[in-house]
């Protein structure tokens, strides 16, 4: 272990400044909290990276539920919200998790507007990225879609929780997806 | 004597006997676990892929679906997972949330615009013996879960 420039200068005579005794101890103190910090950050990194894929095929599978039909089966998407939980598996969605429906159609001469949304009724209010029902509808870069054509927007939100509670958490997992319909175009139940 | 403990020829050798071995294990633990998350991922694409031809009510030509399955998890695995120790169960509800409701569903895959849970789980024994010495072995398992298509 190295002294102190000073301490050394006034040990240079004490056996214990010469003494190297228990050095691999205080070196393995000193180390021992490094390593571990270590090791938990590339547990928490490696999660983060698996939560980020697993709540991409949510978005997927819940856009791809909203497309599927001619129109909007209100039935349907609410169980679908209800049990999205099973795809975010391993992860606990139904507490840290939230999914927003959008159906959004271009307008002739104006910006794509939001013409139907649903929510989980899971806690936690995630807000719309995209915007709220009756407003201009924020799509992804380069996407334009013309007078009538619709899209089945889903964002899913996840708020990852850290293993141990002590590494800083990895908050705000945003996914989306946008699906064209299957059939068609999309029509609002009125 | 005094000589020999003043040498330090062939220091790195004992050194290295010394450390070595911890220094390898962790090398073998690290590919341990990389083959263990590899062997995870498979069987999660391999339930999503079946899923995908699972909710269009069509069968495999010349055999069931689940073999079919285990077909996909030997070939996406370049055959690191031993499809014999592969267990399937698929079954079928009348709604997402009956889905997450033990005991809700009927085995098979059921009918058009029925909800679809396949389910796939094993034991993985690790590559070496040094993991049955660590962890014993894990169990893993992946499922899917989605709507029929109506067909």
């Amino acid at each position: 272990m190295m002294i102190p420039f000073r301490l050394a200068g006034r040990l240079r005579t004490s056996r214990l400044a010469r003494s190297t005794a228990g050095s691999a101890v205080v070196e393995a103190a000193i180390a021992t909290p490094l390593m571990l910090m270590l090791t938990m950050g590339i547990v928490e990194t490696a999660r983060y990276l698996y939560a980020n894929m697993t709540m991409q095929s949510v978005a997927a599978g819940a856009a791809g539920e909203l497309a599927r039909d001619a129109e909007v089966d209100v039935v349907r998407v609410a169980d679908f919200l209800l049990g999205a939980g099973q795809l975010a598996a391993p992860f606990e969605f139904d507490a840290d998790g939230q999914v927003v429906l959008s159906v959004v159609q271009g307008r002739t001469d104006a910006p794509a507007e939001i013409v139907w949304q649903a929510r989980d009724m899971r806690p936690g209010q995630a807000t719309s990225r995209i915007g709220a029902v009756g407003g201009q509808a924020a799509l992804p870069a380069g996407l334009t879609l013309s007078a009538g054509e619709t899209v089945a927007v889903a964002e899913v939100f996840y708020a990852l929780q850290p293993l141990l509670g002590v590494t800083p958490s990895f908050n705000g997992i945003y996914k989306t997806a946008v699906l064209r319909p299957r059939v068609g175009e999309l029509s609002i139940p009125q | 004597m005094k000589r020999m403990l003043k040498n330090t020829d062939g220091t790195a050798a004992i050194e290295f006997a010394a450390s070595g071995f911890a220094l390898i294990t962790v090398f073998v633990m690290l590919l341990e676990a990389a083959s263990m998350y590899f062997a995870q991922g498979v069987l999660e694409s391999a339930v999503d892929r079946a899923a995908r031809f699972a909710v269009t009510g069509s069968a495999p030509s010349g055999m069931t679906r689940e073999e079919r399955l285990l077909q996909l998890v030997s070939s996406m695995s370049l055959g690191m997972i031993d499809t014999t120790g592969v267990q399937i169960q698929t079954s079928s509800y009348s709604s997402y949330q009956a889905a997450g409701t033990a005991g809700a569903g009927s085995a098979g895959l059921g009918g058009s615009g029925d909800v679809l849970k396949i389910e796939a789980a094993m034991t993985w024994p690790g590559l070496t013996p040094l993991m049955q010495v660590v962890t014993g072995a894990i169990h893993l398992g992946a499922s899917a879960v989605v709507r029929a298509e109506r067909f």
